[in-house]
């Protein structure tokens, strides 16, 4: 009863990427803003797998996409920063944290907290998969070719030798209200960076 | 309902009326378009595109300016707009300003109270002033359109805002309404219809609370009407409200105009928001003075084929009978909800069934995402709203970012809902979630 096009946007490895989330960390530093803050925020019903940051950054709801470095002591503020996103148009918002390798040159783990739809999830835990042990300029090569897959309109597809199962995201490029969603995760990270170069 | 009650519309007759509107007749994603997106913008019928462009090909001119005959009859048919949707919502011609959309009305309302506060308007414009120990009221399930313009108004004149709470059965707490509108209160903004809750709110309860309040200046009522003026038959004058604003695009008619409608009294006291040509009577280098209301708030060359076309939209809905229309609508909207109630992990937001109601009903389908939703939806052809249908402090009421939103107009089908029901019982199943909503799960 679906149509093909909706087959390649739902692919069994994207729903399950969304439901197995890899790399999610409630509780991440500067993931406080929360649209469902005061009513029901993911944090409070889970626990807390990395200790919070000793500076909590309060952001003003609906605020800009705005980075709070991650202060707690067991990670090197020099070698690890967080960046949070939002899509505006469904609320979809997500922090991802990135630690890098003391010569900053290999990333070393991601870990990320938010919600939203199905694809944004789905991205987000197969960023952390891809990443994970990649030195940093492949890592930003990765995020301007998915950028670039993901602009297409669906004329390009991602290189699953290169993107492993992050690749089953090729479809959410000719969908372009979810291009938004499938980059909000990977724009995070490319931020992240940013502020470790 | 198949058989003709004279109070409701037949589904012979929404047939009938399916024929006007050539959109719903095309495909999407290989489907027929079901289109419940109404609460979003309307779509329009044949004679409201045929008003538009019969102005383009025939009378295309500037209105209230130049002596040609093209700007006579231009004037005139803008002015006869004026009239029918004067008659429409129980008003008088002068009392109808053309805006953009509701957004622009309200923020009409807003400036323009401003200014009055900086001491513009002289001494007629001291009863709209604003300023610290004032209050402005506005309620928890606004719309951004009706609730950030007086955000700002009480950020520039130090004036407070304060809501009144939407309660668990998704009405306003009226008894808390009792106790915040007081001596203080300049000014009451509140929704008539919920666009995201379907909630009908209690509006002579809250106008009497206004005219009760007891501030010295009175209790200035703005009513959002963008969710009532298409779906109930309304008569601004008779419900006693101060200023009212809706849009044309959610009435059959066209984008790019609006209204603001203002007692008379009132408008020709208030100083105008926007200025420039068209508002004024005498112009010197240092200083202007207004025309008349609606006039002076009809700043600039005006959206005249928009307005024509839209007087040919409540045309349209008149011919029709708005309260015929209401109780087609309403009887969608109970199927609808009678249907979601039976799908496990399903939550409708806003009043249970059986409750007034507006054609709309939003809800949250545990374990999938709105937006995932509304893309299943999609490919079947099926067009709904999903997001936080800008008013997110009503979502974070119920605990939720993001909803999914069907709403009904006279154009729907009970076909068309059984469609768009069929297609929710699968939803969850299609991404791999079933069963009843896990116990105490109330965001995801
Ligand atoms: C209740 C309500 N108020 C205000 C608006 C704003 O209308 P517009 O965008 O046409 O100005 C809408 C439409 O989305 C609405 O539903």
């Amino acid at each position: 009863m679906s149509s093909p096009e909706l087959q390649s946007l739902y692919q069994d490895i994207i729903i399950d990427a969304a439901k197995a989330r890899h790399g999610y960390q409630p509780g991440l530093a500067g993931s406080a803003i929360g649209l469902t803050a005061g009513a029901a925020s993911s944090s409070s019903t889970q626990t807390a797998t990395v200790q919070t940051a000793a500076a909590h950054t309060e952001l003003a709801a609906g605020g800009s996409a705005t980075a709070a470095v991650a202060t707690q002591s067991t990670v090197n503020a020099d070698h690890c920063a967080a960046s949070h996103q939002y899509n505006p148009t469904c609320g979809d918002e997500l922090t991802v944290q990135v630690e890098l390798d003391p010569a900053r040159e290999g990333i070393v783990s991601v870990a990320w907290d938010g919600q939203g739809c199905s694809i944004s999830q789905a991205s987000v835990s197969l960023l952390t998969d891809l990443m994970v042990g990649k030195p940093v300029a492949e890592a930003r090569t990765l995020i301007d070719e998915f950028r670039d897959v993901m602009r297409s309109r669906g004329k390009k597809e991602l290189d699953i030798e290169v993107f492993e199962d992050a690749a089953a995201l090729s479809g959410s490029s000719k969908f372009l209200a979810r291009v938004k969603c499938a980059m909000l995760g990977w724009v995070a990270l490319e931020d992240a960076l940013l502020k470790l170069s | 309902m198949t058989d003709a009650a004279p109070g409701i519309l037949s589904a012979d007759e929404v047939d009938r009326i399916r024929n006007d509107f050539p959109i719903l007749h095309r495909e999407v994603n290989g489907s027929p378009l079901v289109y419940l997106d109404t609460g979003a913008t309307s779509q329009s019928p044949n004679s409201v595109v045929e008003a538009e462009q019969e102005f383009y090909e025939q009378r295309n001119a500037a209105v209230h300016r130049g002596a040609h005959t093209l700007a006579a009859e231009a004037t005139d048919y803008f002015e006869q707009a004026r009239e029918r949707v004067a008659r429409f919502v129980g008003a008088a011609d002068d009392e109808i300003v053309w805006t953009s959309n509701a957004t622009e009305a309200l923020n009409l309302v807003a400036y323009s109270v401003g200014n009055a506060s900086l001491g513009r308007g002289g001494p007629e414009a001291d009863r709209f002033r604003i300023g610290p120990g004032d209050e402005i009221v506005v309620t928890e399930m606004e719309h951004h359109a009706n609730l950030i313009p007086w955000q700002e108004l009480a950020a520039r004149t130090g004036a407070t805002l304060k809501f009144i709470p939407i309660g668990d059965d998704g009405t306003l707490r009226l008894d808390v309404a009792t106790d915040l509108i007081g001596p203080a209160t300049r000014i009451l903004a509140f929704a008539h219809v919920s666009n995201v809750l379907g909630t009908i709110n209690p509006i002579g309860d809250l106008i009497r609370l206004a005219r009760n309040s007891g501030n010295p200046f009175g209790t200035l009522v703005v009513l959002d009407a963008c969710q009532s003026a298409p779906h109930l038959s309304i008569n601004l004058g008779e419900l006693d409200v101060d200023f009212a604003a809706f849009s044309a695009h959610k009435m059959l008619g066209p984008t790019g105009v609006g209204v603001l409608y203002g007692r008379s009294e009132l408008l020709n006291a208030m100083p105008p928001f926007l200025t420039g040509g068209s508002m004024i009577t005498v112009v010197t280098m240092d200083h202007a003075e207004f025309l008349p209301a609606p006039q002076r708030f009809e700043a600039g060359t005006q959206r005249v084929s928009q307005a024509i076309a839209f007087a040919a939209a409540v045309d349209y809905l008149d011919h029709t009978g708005m309260n015929r229309i209401h109780a087609w609508e309403s009887a969608l909207t109970q199927r609808a909800m009678a249907g979601l109630a039976e799908i496990p992990g399903v939550r409708i937001l806003g009043p249970a069934p059986g409750q007034p109601r507006g054609g709309l009903v939003a809800f949250d389908t545990d374990g999938v995402h709105a937006h995932d939703v509304g893309q299943f939806l999609d490919d079947r052809g099926i067009a709904v709203r999903v997001g936080h249908h800008c008013a997110q402090p009503a979502h974070r009421r119920f605990g939720v970012t993001a909803s999914t939103r069907a709403s009904f107009y006279l154009y729907n089908t009970e076909a068309e809902v059984d469609v768009f029901l069929q297609a929710m019982s699968e939803v969850r199943s299609y991404f791999g979630v079933t069963g009843a909503a896990r116990e105490g799960v109330v965001a995801r």
